[in-house]
């Protein structure tokens, strides 16, 4: 397998939320491929016991989301080929797009949060294309509280 | 019959790539909603967008998406760009003659 061409991460910080929505959207463009090596959700502004859900999704269609370029891990690495745009990379989805399937879905007690650490074996790879998006979602409208959520990415790009 | 445009690529006068284009699905999700204590499921309306990447002459700096509501506004732009690529990589070569000692 060719080598990866960076690691890069999009992180939705501190934001209430109580709705059912995407909270993170990748475009993983034409001529790139993503490996998603991580993934995860907490929060840190209640400290009551409450039960929800998060899933990573594969959408056929885009989510219309806030713009956000995502963050290499290094500073002399190239740039993110998964560019921000509202109907590309970016956070909290004001439209939802259409689920074609889930990679991961987990339930969890907010008090704790939740992080997805999958085996390198076992990492989901979404080879891009021109509507190749990965999408962390609450299924489910989550309690109130300030939720952190993020998706990390080995990147293939050239 | 309708014939639907969904890609095409925008190139320099040197070959080099400038723009890609690409037709996105836009929404057409949906979301569980409580209304009243009743879960309810709402359908996104969805639309269609073209996607033109800006190829960044220089990797360290990110591709620019920018959208555009017909196929015809999506090559425009992509051409605009590839045009001043052209005029900035004639300025570098220019630049790079005129330092040589």
């Amino acid at each position: 397998m060719a080598a990866p061409s960076g690691l890069y991460n999009l992180i939705r910080s501190s934001v209430v939320t109580s709705t059912a929505i995407t909270v993170n959207q990748v475009l993983v463009p034409a001529a790139a491929a993503a490996e998603f090596t991580r993934a995860w959700c907490n929060q840190d502004s209640v400290t009551t016991t409450n039960q929800t859900r998060i899933q990573l999704n594969q959408n056929s269609t885009a989510c219309t989301v806030t713009s956000q370029t995502p963050f290499p891990a290094q500073k002399s690495m190239q740039a993110s080929k998964a560019v921000g745009g509202t109907s590309a990379t970016g956070i909290t989805a004001t439209g939802e797009g259409t689920v074609t399937g889930q990679w991961w879905q987990e339930g969890f007690n907010i008090v704790n949060g939740i992080l997805y650490l999958p085996v390198p074996e076992a990492r989901w790879m979404l080879v891009g294309q021109a509507a190749g998006f990965a999408a962390l979602k609450f299924p489910g409208a989550p309690a109130s509280a300030a939720y952190t959520t993020g998706i990390e990415w080995l990147e293939f790009a050239g | 019959m309708t014939t639907v445009i969904t890609a095409a690529r925008v190139d320099c006068p040197d070959g080099r790539v400038a723009a890609t284009v690409d037709l996105v699905e836009v929404g057409g999700g949906s979301q569980t909603v409580t209304v009243d204590g009743v879960p309810e499921e709402r359908v996104h309306p969805g639309s269609t967008v073209y996607h033109v990447r800006f190829i960044s002459p220089d990797r360290m700096m990110p591709d620019e998406l920018r959208e555009a509501a017909t196929y015809g506004d999506a090559i425009a732009l992509g051409e605009a760009y590839a045009a001043r690529l052209a005029e900035h990589a004639e300025r570098i070569a220019s630049l790079a003659t005129d330092l040589r000692v």
